[in-house]
């Protein structure tokens, strides 16, 4: 990985910055360009205009490393970078000053020459501001002509310097002095136009060539992206994120550190975590704002879509004319952009994208319509695939888990009679909604443990086990992970097997708290204990260590460590495949099932294919109902990767079975699993144009009980489109109107549901999906979807930029799914289907 | 080989073609006529006088001296500007640092290695409100007795004459009127005093005779013979384009450069060069060099856009400063009138807006279009008048022409 430092490029050396230096480049050779040419006797003069974060400072930074670095520009340019912020100028006299000083910093000390430390101190005492600019200009120049150089002045912010000047004439002093003294060049950066440089009666009215520095463009984020994680991204990833960053730079290389190894569906369930770390970065440069201008900025936020003055101060509850020149001045600070209308009727939107949806998501409230965007970007930018409606399931292997972690509970319980009696009566408490008081029971009760004498090593262990249970249970996390870390601290070897049993179920209950934390490395490190309680004189059962390493290779694959991951799981079979303890089954079972996953997510679907068989195989004559749900997950699971490979009739096989074989069973995790391989063989029709059988897997699906909202959404889709595509839309209609209607219920809005919804628009026709999404309680989720219809009948709404950009997407997609759609060959089966319909 | 402008004003092999304006501005210096240069903004005034004066210095014809007066508050500093740099003409020079000696008495020994900024300190502290006219006087006098004549250019006057006359509240008042009086007339006493031996021009990024015409002292402006630096016509700004074109390797077919002129209309030096450095970059950035009709379009669709909205905002700031408030109001309908009807403005038309002239206070519609053609906004044409500029048609429209009603629909609408 790059070590680009997060906000301040000004901390890289030369040679640091050209190396890290890979964006803006046809920015950095015009300005680069202009400096070859600058030896006339009148200097053009340069403002880059963006964004905080678009890499203003950089791009000058870098253009400095090169008037010193190159020969024929170092012979004839000295520069001088100003600070990023330069608070002390507030007249022309000032400026000069600061230059001076600056150049007393960064020019070589030499014998012979002023001494300009001491030059600045002695003119800082000058009180005559004229007098002041003319004796420090005298300086410069004198240095000037000493080295043969003209001086190029780099100065960062002069909208912000220009904001806190003084001295109205400063400007057209300074203006003078830079019209006619051939011996000095000004690059300067500033984070929006500013009134100085656009009014016509202003001083720095076309004085300035402008280079505004646009968003970064996909390949430019790409671009960054590799040069800071050294890894290709996937182009759909880094279209989300130039949609959710607006193109910033600073903020994708924030992105980019983080979420390096992250699909779209983890990163975008990452942004909150994101903006929680980089909350002082987002909430800076609201908290620099006057009270005033941080009502209509947020009024802004609020509005999330470009508004007129009007509506700003509406929601500001401001008055219009007030409202106006807060956001002229918030426009001037570069903190709020026009971004269309007319000279009259401008759109104001804030330039910070991500601060929009910080706040928003900050906020809570009136966030969902963020959230809906987020939940259709995850599903309409990760790769499309096939839906894993079978991943909705994985729950049921922690249900396992969370029965075997009680069963040792109850275990311990009987170890501990002396302390679960006082538990018991905290556990009634809490069953009875009265969580304040059964804390204050449970700490009776330690208190009454403590007065038994000197502590009884195992008691102790006990007792702060069982209480990270009850805070568990409660939701107390941060509490309960220090009642873990007390029951096994001190502990590196087991006193008795008792010991051991308490010493491992503290460890595992804390690695499956870390779990939720998402603090990976020491869940890890909870299992390794574990695992390591093995190798003692009081070994724990193996029941323990089986557990911990399916909890491991679950962290690993977690952390992208799909290797080791799959390491971990082969060893579980490895070491447990014999061993008969139905738990320890169970363990591997799930080992197994997780490897499936694992190689799903690496792309080896041969190899999934050959797992998922051996799962089959191995449990297929247990008459354990635990284990007849891993043989169904285990034909699911090679359904798909059937399905994947492109085996289609051996998927249809794979799913067949696990309709036949457990088409009597009372299970009703079996007759879900039974709906699923329904809806994924309704899907395989579907694809494969068998479009009444499609409809028939799919109705009977739907008959079936327990089916997740998921699949029952998917069969919809499916059923909706073998209608459409056989010619029967009013039954698809209706359809379509379930899908929507369940929508809401899902956590994520899954790709292949998007897909649908986009096929549905090209053979329904826009006007009539976008009348059926908009009667449906799934409009708001379906937003940029519902803009891009609206956008194709012709309409322009006014939405939130990142919506605009999205349906953009969503309307090339469209275009493409028309074109699939008009050159799909009627094949025979379809016109079976037909005629059979 | 031509390069591009880069500065705010350019001489040398930066500087294109107005041969015909050099040529009448020498001989007005020869015939010791003083000039008052007049174009709008950015049609190269500042460029014309700078390479006419290296011109001079290099054939050693005249003594010149170049007097940027915009960063000047009062007449006492644009003295002492003046006086500053006079010492580029070594036997005047001699003369005024005797008539300062006092201010250069401490340092009367190292008085020749002072730096101009120096120089300015120095003389700046010898001139107040009190005596800025006899020490203005002698630097005069002591220009004049110069062993050549001299051409004495003075950029930026109509910044300082409006800065004096309004301040910072943009007012004006009698004192603030008197002020302007005062330097603009000693100034024409000045010229009409050393005529023949000192030749002024005078020029600025704002002209001077509305700015004196608003506080009734146009008289003062009479001594200098206006030069009018009118726009290139199509062929000048296609061979610039030609040149930049080749210069910096792009290949800029004929049809693309006069299509570039066909939409600018007015050959307006900075904006043809501006035109130029916005497709280069465009190119730039996705790796080109074969300038095609649609980078023409996607450049001159940037230029009405938001972002370039501001180049030709000094457009409209000018009528008000010209106009006033009320009269502003009427050029504004006017204009818009203009762009929203495809650039044509009919007799017809104007009659409408006639009819409806307020009673009260202004210039008159005839007085308001007397000023938009004499400033080179609309054009005299057939049945009416038209845009001179395509640019300033197509950027007005932009501006103005969303919720503009057409004065003839006006009443048909509820």
């Amino acid at each position: 990985m790059s070590a680009i430092p997060k906000n301040n490029p000004a901390f890289l050396s030369d040679e640091e910055l050209i190396a890290a230096f890979c964006l803006r480049t046809s920015e950095y050779e015009s300005l680069v360009e202009t400096l070859h040419q600058c030896d006339a006797n009148s200097n053009p003069h340069l403002i880059v205009i963006g964004p905080r974060g678009s890499g203003k400072t950089t791009l000058l930074l870098r253009v400095a490393a090169e008037a010193r670095r190159d020969p024929a520009l170092s012979s004839r340019f000295f520069p001088i970078v100003f600070a990023e912020e330069s608070y002390r100028v507030s007249t022309a006299g000032e400026f000069w000053l600061e230059c001076l000083s600056h150049l007393a910093e960064q020019a070589p000390r030499r014998d012979d020459a002023p001494n300009l430390q001491r030059a600045c101190e002695d003119l800082r005492s000058i009180r005559d501001d004229e007098m002041l600019a003319q004796r420090c200009l005298g300086a410069l120049m004198d240095f000037s002509d000493r080295e043969g150089k003209r001086l190029l002045l780099i100065v960062e912010n002069l909208n912000m310097m220009f904001a806190d000047m003084m001295d109205p004439n400063a400007g057209w002093r300074l203006r003078k002095t830079l019209q006619t003294e051939p011996h000095i060049v000004l690059f300067a950066s500033a984070t929006s136009r500013f009134e100085e440089i656009d009014h016509p009666d202003h001083a720095l009215y076309d004085l300035f060539q402008s280079r505004t520095l646009k968003p970064l463009d996909e390949k430019a984020c790409a671009d960054l992206w590799r040069t800071i994680t050294g890894e290709e991204p996937a182009r759909q990833k880094i279209r989300s994120l130039q949609i959710l960053t607006g193109g910033n730079p600073r903020l994708l290389a924030i992105v980019a550190r983080f979420g390096a190894t992250l699909s779209v569906k983890e990163l975008m369930s990452d942004l909150l975590n994101l903006v929680d770390d980089h909350t002082e970065y987002f909430k800076s440069h609201l908290e620099s704002l006057p009270a005033q201008e941080r009502r209509v900025y947020l009024a802004l936020a609020e509005l999330w879509k470009p508004a007129t003055t009007r509506e700003i101060a509406d929601r500001s509850r401001l008055d219009t004319n007030k409202c106006s020149a807060w956001l002229k001045r918030l426009v001037d600070r570069g903190g709020v952009s026009v971004i269309g209308g007319t000279a009259r009727r401008k759109l104001y939107y804030l330039t910070e994208r991500m601060y929009n949806i910080y706040y928003l998501l900050r906020r809570g409230g009136s966030n969902r319509l963020v959230e809906a965007l987020v939940r259709f970007m995850t599903g309409f930018y990760s790769p499309k695939e096939l839906q894993r409606i079978f991943d909705e399931v994985d729950n049921e292997s922690e249900e396992l888990g969370n029965r075997i972690r009680t069963q040792f509970h109850k275990d311990l319980d009987q170890l501990n009679k002396d302390v679960s009696a006082v538990l018991a009566e905290g556990t009634t408490l809490i069953m009875e909604g009265r969580v304040e008081e059964a804390l204050d029971r449970y700490d009776s009760a330690w208190e009454l443990v403590e007065d038994l004498g000197p502590m009884n090593p195992v008691k102790q262990t006990n007792v702060h086990f069982s209480r990270g249970l009850m805070l568990t249970t409660l939701g107390h996390t941060r509490e309960a992970l220090d009642a873990f870390c007390a029951a096994v601290e001190g502990f590196t070897e087991p006193l008795s097997q008792e010991h051991s049993l308490s010493l491992a179920c503290a460890h595992i209950n804390r690695g499956f708290l870390l779990e939720q934390s998402g603090l990976v490395d020491e869940e890890l490190a909870a299992y390794a204990a574990v695992d390591s309680l093995g190798t003692s004189e009081f070994p724990p059962p193996p029941e323990f260590a089986a557990m911990a390493l399916v909890g491991k290779g679950a962290a690993l694959a977690r952390l992208h460590r799909h290797e080791d991951a799959l390491a971990t799981y082969s060893e579980v079979e490895h070491r447990f495949g014999e061993n008969n303890s139905p738990i320890v089954q169970v363990q591997v079972a799930n080992a197994l099932l997780k490897k499936c996953s694992v190689l799903d997510a690496l792309g080896h679907h041969e190899a999934m294919l050959g797992t998922s068989s051996s799962i089959v195989t191995r449990y297929s004559d247990s008459h354990q109902p635990a284990m007849l749900v891993f043989v169904a997950r285990g034909l699911c699971a090679k359904g798909l990767a059937l399905d994947i490979l492109e085996r289609e009739e051996e998927a249809l096989v794979a799913y067949s079975e696990v309709l036949s074989r457990f088409k009597k069973s009372e299970s009703d995790e079996l007759r879900r699993l039974s709906a699923l391989a329904l809806f994924a063989k309704g899907n395989i029709e579907l694809s494969q144009e068998r479009f009444v059988d499609a409809i028939t897997s799919a109705t009977d699906g739907l008959e079936r009980p327990n089916a997740t909202s998921l699949a029952r959404a998917a069969a919809y889709e499916t059923r909706a489109l073998a209608y459409l595509l056989s010619g029967r839309p009013s039954e698809a209609e209706h359809d379509v109107k379930a899908m929507l209607r369940i929508l809401p219920e899902l956590d994520d809005l899954p790709p292949k549901t998007i897909d649908a919804l986009i096929q549905i628009s090209c053979l329904l026709g826009r006007a009539r999906t976008l009348e059926l999404i908009q009667a449906s309680p799934a409009e708001e989720q379906l937003i940029p979807l519902v803009v891009a219809l609206q956008y194709e009948m012709g309409l322009d709404p006014r939405v939130a930029q990142e919506v605009k950009e999205v349906s953009k997407d969503v309307r090339r997609r469209l275009k493409e799914t028309e074109n699939d759609l008009a050159s799909r060959p009627t094949s025979r089966s379809s016109a079976t289907d037909a005629a059979a319909v | 080989m031509l390069r591009k402008a880069g500065g705010n004003w350019v001489d040398g092999d930066r500087f294109f073609d107005r041969i015909a304006e050099l040529d009448a501005l020498a001989e007005r210096c020869r015939e010791g006529t003083h000039t008052l240069l007049t174009a709008q903004r950015r049609m190269g005034k500042t460029s014309l006088v700078r390479e006419l004066l290296r011109r001079f210095k290099a054939s050693g014809e005249f003594e010149t001296i170049f007097v940027n007066v915009e960063d000047s508050l009062t007449a006492a500093d644009a003295i002492a500007e003046i006086g500053t740099e006079s010492s580029q003409v070594q036997n005047a020079w001699e003369r005024i640092r005797t008539l300062f000696a006092n201010q250069f008495r401490d340092i009367a020994a190292r008085v020749e290695s002072l730096e101009s900024y120096d120089l300015k300190v120095k003389l700046r502290a010898g001139i107040d409100s009190g005596n800025w006219r006899p020490r203005g006087h002698d630097i005069f006098q002591a220009l004049a007795n110069s062993e050549k004549p001299v051409v004495l250019a003075i950029d930026e006057l109509p910044i300082l004459v409006n800065r004096l006359l309004k301040g910072h509240d943009y007012r004006i008042t009698f004192e603030r009127k008197q002020e302007a009086d005062e330097i603009m007339s000693w100034l024409r006493k000045m010229g009409q005093e050393h005529r023949g031996d000192i030749c002024m021009i005078l020029s600025g990024s704002v002209s001077l005779e509305p700015i004196l015409r608003q506080a009734g002292l146009s008289a003062h402006a009479n001594i200098y013979r206006p030069l009018e630096l009118k726009p290139w016509d199509e062929r000048t700004a296609v061979d610039c384009l030609g040149e930049l074109a080749k210069t910096y390797g792009l290949v800029l077919p004929p049809e693309v450069s006069q299509n570039v002129c066909q939409r600018l209309r007015c050959g307006v030096p900075h904006h043809v060069q501006g035109f130029f450095d916005r497709i280069h970059e465009n190119l730039r950035l996705t790796g080109r060099t074969q300038v095609t009709l649609q980078d023409v379009d996607t450049v001159y669709n940037e230029m009405l856009g938001i972002r370039g909205q501001t180049d030709l905002e000094h457009y409209e700031g000018r009528l008000k400063m010209v106009l006033g408030n009320e009269s502003y109001l009427t050029a504004l309908e006017l204009l818009t009138e203009t762009a929203v009807n495809s650039g044509h403005l009919s007799d017809d038309t104007i009659l409408e807006y006639r009819k409806r002239e307020p009673q009260d206070g202004g210039e008159s519609v005839e007085g308001v279009l007397y000023v938009l053609e004499h400033d080179g906004y609309l054009a005299r044409q057939e049945h009416g008048y038209r845009f001179v500029s395509g640019l300033l048609e197509d950027w007005w429209r932009a501006r103005h022409g969303h919720h503009f009603t057409p004065i003839n629909e006006r009443g048909r609408r509820p």
